[in-house]
Formats: structure tokens, sequence, C-alpha cells
């Protein structure tokens, strides 16, 4: 089974320690390791300039390199906090604009392909901007950082600044509205 | 009406991407998939180099934070050493006098403030004047004696009382060189009171004329009004 979430697996102590010395190649390893997930979690976030804000992000992690401990999930969990919080900060500066999704013509990525195979036929991003737009922003946030980021409960509590429960109730709420949408939308597709 | 969200474990999965046991979260499963991949990926060769430029700027600056107490601390430290060490060589240079006089002076003036002697410019020199000679200790000795005796008398002394007039500091100047013994010229309180000649370094303050004031004794102490301490087998 493929993990969804690219990682750097055995090699992530070592690479840590090179990039602490300052080692670019260990640098691009964590970048690339990162920076697609973080930008699909900017992006479905709706944020308006993805690619500022992830450099923001990737500046800030190698300023703060120093202050990490942990493992890759804790090191993966610490830079979408950092995200959250700089996208946030963004979203307010930004606040007299319409908090609008991203356009997808924007977006400047390699044209993906479903790796869920034929039964759901691939939706437009359109179609999933849709669907994410139907989530409140607290929903957003649960749902995205954990499908993109992989983090757990008690850490997407610890970065949105809520309870466990209360973010538990978010997901729950969150997914009963994407599922209630999708037979909506699509009712003939076998679940 | 939509039907509730499965068991946690499955709803575990299908958010990290792995398919769940319940069918009835398929759908959620593959969409969250979907979306995962549409919104996934590398950036563009540029924003990718220019991001990793950024980093490696970013290399070795951590966040500012502000120092530490014992930072700071040490910064006044080494900021008072640092002042010290200016300080010790405009001594050094002031102390041989060459400093321009403005610079000598000001060096001059903050050494003497921490007891380091350094001689001030000519021109300032100048314009204060005269030195002044430090009084000497048979001054001192004297004054003390005169007003110890003043203090035994509550109603007052005035010159020619009990303990004699108040020493005065010109009676006790050490004479120049060139003027050995003038002293005696030097006081003018009347023939009655023969002074005692200007103590010199090998004078050891005899005269016959003169009494120190003794303020238990009586008339005794009614002496020529100059104050001379009598050394220990004097008169």
């Amino acid at each position: 089974m493929a993990d969804a979430i690219p990682r750097l697996g055995e090699s992530f102590e070592s690479v840590l320690e090179a990039a602490r010395s300052g080692a670019d190649w260990a640098w691009e390893r964590i970048y690339d390791a990162i920076a697609p997930t973080l930008l699909g979690y900017l992006r479905a976030r709706g944020a308006p300039d993805a690619d500022g804000v992830s450099g923001d992000v990737f500046a800030q992690l190698v300023r703060d390199i120093h202050r990490f401990e942990g493992d890759e999930a804790g090191f993966r969990s610490w830079v979408f906090v950092m995200a959250h919080h700089r996208l946030l900060d963004d979203l307010r500066r930004r606040k007299r604009r319409p908090e609008s999704a991203a356009d997808p013509e924007t977006f400047d990525h390699e044209d993906p392909r479903s790796v869920e195979g034929d039964v759901v036929g691939r939706m437009t991003e359109a179609e999933l901007r849709v669907l994410i737009d139907a989530l409140t922003p607290a929903q957003r946030d649960v749902i995205l950082m954990r499908v993109f980021g992989g983090l757990k409960i008690e850490e997407v509590a610890a970065a949105i600044g809520r309870r466990v429960g209360a973010v538990k109730a978010l997901q729950r709420r969150g997914l009963e509205t994407l599922k209630a949408r999708i037979e909506q939308e699509y009712p003939n597709d076998a679940l | 009406m939509a039907k509730g969200i499965g068991p946690p474990d499955d709803i575990e999965r299908i958010l990290e991407g792995r398919a769940p046991a319940d069918p009835q979260l398929a759908g959620l499963h593959r969409v969250l998939g979907q979306i995962r991949a549409t919104y996934s990926s590398l950036p563009d060769d540029g924003t990718r180099a220019r991001h990793l430029e950024a980093m490696s700027s970013a290399f070795g600056r951590p966040t500012v934070q502000r120092p530490s107490r014992l930072r700071r601390r040490m910064a006044s430290r080494a900021a008072a050493a640092a002042a010290g060490l200016v300080l010790m060589g405009g001594t050094a240079m002031a102390a041989t006098g060459t400093l321009p006089a403005p610079a000598q002076d000001a060096v001059a003036k903050v050494a003497r403030r921490v007891g380091i002697p350094v001689p001030r410019s000519e021109k300032a020199e100048k314009a204060q004047g005269p030195k002044k000679t430090p009084p000497t200790a048979e001054y001192r000795k004297a004054k003390k004696l005169w007003t110890d005796c003043v203090a035994q008398h509550p109603g007052g002394n005035s010159d020619g009382g009990e303990c004699g007039p108040a020493p005065r500091y010109a009676d006790f100047k050490t004479p120049k060189p060139s003027e050995p013994g003038k002293s005696g010229e030097q006081h003018g309180q009347g023939d009655e009171h023969r002074t005692t000649p200007t103590h010199s370094p090998n004078d050891k303050g005899r005269s016959d004329d003169v009494k120190t004031p003794n303020p238990h004794a009586g008339s005794e102490n009614r002496g020529p009004g100059r104050v001379v301490p009598t050394p220990p087998t004097g008169d």
C-alpha cells in the first residue's frame, strides 16, 4: 500500500543532522519531501499565494531548525503548524479581499491523475473546490491538515488552539458533510 | 439522509490515505485521495530554486530573540573593559604629555576620578593658577589641638583667649628652597605673638616662644597664639 504522504523514512535522522550542519543537499531532500504536501495543503485551504507562503515557511524552518527535536512525524507536524499560522497571517493581511478559493488556473503543477483508479472518474479541480468550500474554515483546517500533513488529532488541536474533543467533532462533521455532498453529487458512483 | 460516518479506525485509515474496511467510506476515501493528489505537487523549477536559495540565505540566522540578561550583562562588562583599555591607552600617552591639550585635559579629568594622577595640559595649569600646597601634618595637628581646646570652653574662645588664636595655615607652609626660614615674616599677628618659623624638613619645631596650648591647663595656655606641636621632649 503506497504511502499517501512522501517520507524520508530511515534516512530522516541523517538528513536532519546534515541539514543542521548546513548541507544544501540535505535541505533539498527535506524540501522535496515536504513541499508537495505543504503546497497541497495551502492550495486546498485556499491560500491566494501558496508559493509565497510556503517559501516563508521553509525559510522559517531553516532559521529555527536548531529548536526541533523529534522524529519525522513530529517534524512534519511542526512544519504544518508553521504553515497554518503563516496562512492565517496571510489571510488576515488580505482581509479586505473576499476569501476566495485559489483559482485552479493559477496552479502551476503537473497534471495530476487520480491514484484511486477508475471507479470514480477524476474530478476536476473545480469540483473538488466545491466540495472543500462546503466545509467551514475550521473543518477545512482539521481535515486538510490531516490529509496533507498526516497530523494526529492532538497535533491538529495544538495547531489550531482547540481542545481534542472539539477537533474530533469538527472532523466528524466535516467528513459527514463531504460524504453527503459526494452522495448527492455523484449518486450513481459505486461506493 | 446521509448515514453516520463509520468506525473510528476506518476514519483514521481514510485520512491517512488507506482504503477503509467499511465500503460505505470508499467514496469518501477516493475523494480525499483526489484532493491530495490534485493539489499536491512540487513547484515549478523557478519557484523551487527561489525557495532553496532563500533557505540557504536563512541558514545560520535564527529568529531574532531578545538577549538574555546574562548576555546583556556580559555585553556591558565588555564595553566597560573596552572603555578601560581606551582610557589606559590614553592615560599612558597623557602621562607623557604627548596628547594635544584638549585631549590631555580630558584624559586627565577622567583619570583623576579613578585615582590615576595625570598631568593636565600646560595651558590648563596656567589657567588654574599656582598649586595649593597641601597642609602640613603639623598644621593639622595644631588645628586639632586648638579646636579641642575651644571645645573645652563652651563659652567660646576668641583670639587671645584660653586657647589663643586659631592656627593659620600660612604658618605651616613648607618654605621654598630659596627662602629657608623666611616663614617668620609671614606671620603678622603682632610682635608679642612671635611665630614659629615655617616648618622645614629638618626643623623639629623647637621654639622657646611657642607653647602648645594645653586644653587642660589654665593660664599657661595663654601663649603667643601660634600653636605648634611640641615634641615629646619639647618645652
